[in-house]
């Protein structure tokens, strides 16, 4: 079978509330799990194959494809150079912007989703959202964007606030 | 016993001081004073060692949600080092995450500055090695100045190739020791680098896969770059005297060439398919970039006198002119596709129907431009101006006579220091605001006493407002307004949580950002946290630059932070 065929024909996601999901197989194979799972399982035409993803729930799924869908035709740079990426911290299409622009619980279950499912794009834009979140924020805020706890004794504070004056570039 | 108080003030570790008292009494005062730094540090590792040791394993919640650590390395990966910094102090498991060394992809600077594992004098390249293989992703780092590769053998260079397989970006400017025979090897053992910093001795025949190259002269008088040649080099930096050979010669040889910075002569016509950006320091020929087909970004530093005559560029959109006086102007209408022109200094009119950014040194246009398209001028109050010494008062005569022109939509001032905070100011700046119709981005660093109003700007930056009433003023009465940068100056006058609390009932701040610079940051109190929080209002970085360092993006405050 060739490689065209492979990407019109339907699969069908099944989430971990039990709710399908049938999309092309282009579309499904941008993550790399379910790519994977769907060359082991040896595609034949007569059927479509049902995948089951336990660590997704419909909500997020859907999320996900929409995400798949809107960015299916999108040429994959073939780059590793990691500047670039981190140079593009601001630099979020709007669309993507729109997309993660939901609330912190969504965005952590894309980030969970995106990581389980190995989409490395998702992955990237998930992870640029909450690293805009911590840009220019001091400590106190970051631990309040993300309601953490202060868990450092004051002396241990004290000892990391020094080493950071070593650290700054000044 | 004041020494035993004063130990116990400094050794910030009770335990430890505690410890370290009970052995006191055996010293006399002078023995326990020179003991003190030790102890200190101690006490210092001794917390650090703690920290590391507790090492938290436990699960990260994010708002309840748990997110694997491989996750949050992601995410640091992304951060600069400054966000880093500040991830360390929120909690443990942070705090262990960041100093993970397999995200750092290149080494704070401290490390090579004073005090710094780097910075030592004399380390040897064992030393070198055992430190930067700590960070296996290394990509972007600087030699040690004080390693001398006169007793390394070049064998050796193997080993530390294989440290930080994955460099990318190599200085080593500061290290004069270096050969090219050191680079050679280094330059087999690293595959992905891609851009080399080197004095032009240790510069190596074999380039490589190079796509950046920075090449400095030990000496400006002394030493051609040698010839180089190269398919992949696409950047190539060069502080020295003078090359072997022409720099025609070097664009054959180099056919890839995209920029060409140096402060090199032009007494050549140039001709190239490839070159888009140029800098050299003296134009000495005529015609000397009209064959450059691709050519966009041109910067001189001095066209003497005798100005060459002839053609100058049909492409070029971006002009940089001299840091020096140059006493002769360029005629812009040579340049038919210029978009934006920087220059220090000038006394005659220009002239150019293309024009779009203009970022000059001085305050005034001289009479009689003619710069139909002009939109964005930056001007400077500054000391070359005719009259040296204006009083505050003659701002508003100075302005009378700058030309700028009516239909700029963008306009920035500095003023000079002393002119900040007067009322003058605030006369001056209503004054542009009714002159100009079609201005929607203002920008002026003084400190206005009253508010300002505007129906048509949509983004003002100042100084600071006298007090906070007339702030909300300016935003009510200014409908278009989105923007507000308020910059280091109100500080003096607002930075109080009621200022803040009020701010947030007084104005719609759905409607308008409210920005303050990032160097305030740590003395913005609660109730702006709250806000910025809630992303109602947010910081700027002033010291941010424009992607092609053509225009002073950075916000003209004075820097008394």
């Amino acid at each position: 079978m060739t490689e065209e065929n492979t990407d019109t024909q339907m699969v069908k996601l099944c989430s971990s509330d039990d709710r399908e999901f049938e999309v092309e197989a282009k579309v499904a194979k941008m993550s790399v799990t379910i790519r994977n799972m769907l060359e082991d399982l040896g595609l034949d035409n007569d059927e479509v194959p049902n995948i089951p993803l336990p660590n997704v729930n419909s909500q997020i799924l859907e999320m996900v494809i929409n995400y798949c869908k809107h960015h299916k035709d999108d040429v994959v740079l073939a780059t590793d150079d990691e500047t670039t990426r981190e140079r593009a911290l601001e630099d979020i299409d709007p669309w993507d912007q729109k997309f993660v622009g939901a609330d912190q619980g969504t965005l952590f279950e894309l980030i969970l989703a995106a990581n389980y499912l190995d989409i490395k794009s998702l992955l990237d834009l998930t992870c640029k959202t909450v690293a805009n979140m911590i840009k220019g924020k001091d400590a106190e805020e970051i631990r309040k964007t993300f309601n953490i706890q202060n868990d450092f004794t004051k002396e241990e504070e004290e000892q990391v606030r020094k080493e950071n004056e070593w650290c700054e570039e000044k | 016993m004041d020494s035993t108080k004063r130990t116990r003030e400094l050794v910030f570790d009770a335990v430890a001081a505690d410890e370290a008292m009970s052995r006191l009494e055996e010293y006399d005062c002078d023995t326990i004073v020179s003991l003190l730094p030790r102890m200190q540090k101690l006490a210092a590792e001794k917390i650090s060692d703690q920290l590391r040791r507790s090492a938290a394993t436990e699960p990260l919640y994010l708002n309840g949600m748990s997110i694997p650590s491989e996750i949050m390395l992601h995410v640091f990966k992304l951060l600069d080092l400054e966000s880093l910094m500040e991830c360390r102090l929120v909690c443990r498991l942070f705090h262990s995450l960041v100093r993970d060394s397999r995200l750092w992809t290149s080494l704070p600077r401290a490390t090579y500055i004073g005090g710094g594992r780097l910075a030592k004098r004399g380390i040897d390249l064992f030393e070198t090695i055992e430190f930067v293989s700590r960070y296996p992703k290394l990509r972007d780092w600087t030699v040690p100045s004080g390693l001398d590769f006169g007793r390394v053998p070049v064998d050796a260079m193997d080993a530390l190739a294989l440290a930080v397989p994955d460099t990318q970006r190599w200085h080593s400017f500061n290290n004069q020791t270096l050969t090219r025979e050191h680079v050679a090897r280094l330059l087999i053992g690293w595959p992905y680098l891609r851009s080399l910093s080197v004095v032009s001795a240790a510069l190596p025949v074999d380039l490589a896969s190079l796509t950046h190259l920075s090449v400095r002269a030990y000496d400006m008088f002394d030493g051609r770059l040698p010839v180089i040649q190269s398919k992949s080099l696409r950047h190539l930096d060069y502080f020295g005297v003078g090359i072997h050979g022409t720099i025609n010669n070097l664009l054959n040889k180099c056919p890839n060439l995209e920029t060409l910075s140096s402060a090199l002569t032009l007494d050549e016509a140039l001709v190239s398919d490839g070159l888009r950006s140029l800098k050299v320091y003296f134009v000495r020929v005529n015609d000397a970039i009209s064959a450059c087909s691709a050519l966009t970004d041109f910067e001189y530093d001095v066209i003497p006198d005798d100005e060459p005559e002839g053609n100058w560029s049909e492409t070029v959109k971006n002009l940089r002119g001299g840091s020096q006086d140059s006493a002769t102007e360029i005629d812009l209408q040579l340049f038919p596709s210029l978009e934006s022109f920087f220059i220090t200094d000038f006394k005659d009119p220009i002239y150019s129907n293309s024009l779009r950014r203009l970022d000059i040194g001085i305050f005034y246009l001289p009479y009689g431009c003619i710069l139909s398209k002009l939109e964005w001028l930056s001007v400077k109050d500054s000391e070359t101006d005719d009259e040296r010494d204006t009083p505050n008062d003659k701002l508003l005569l100075k302005y009378d006579k700058c030309h700028w022109p009516r239909g700029l939509k963008t306009l920035r001032i500095q003023l000079r220091d002393k002119m900040h905070g007067s009322r003058l100011c605030t006369e001056f700046v209503k004054e542009v605001i009714a002159d100009l119709p079609e201005l929607r981005e203002l920008s002026v660093n003084a400190v206005l006493d009253t508010n300002v109003y505007s129906p048509v700007l949509t983004e003002l930056a100042v100084d600071g407002f006298q007090d906070w009433p007339n702030i909300v003023r300016t935003v009510r009465g200014s409908g278009n307004l989105r923007v507000l940068k308020l910059g280091i100056g109100q500080s003096k006058t607002g930075l109080s949580n009621a200022f803040w609390d009020d701010m947030s009932l007084s104005i719609d701040l759905a409607k308008v950002k409210i920005m303050v610079p990032l160097a305030l940051r740590t003395k913005m109190p609660p109730a702006f946290k709250r806000m910025l929080l809630k992303g109602k209002v947010a910081y700027f970085d002033r010291s941010k630059t424009s992607s092609y360092g053509h225009y002073n993006e950075y916000f003209l405050w004075p820097q008394h932070d």
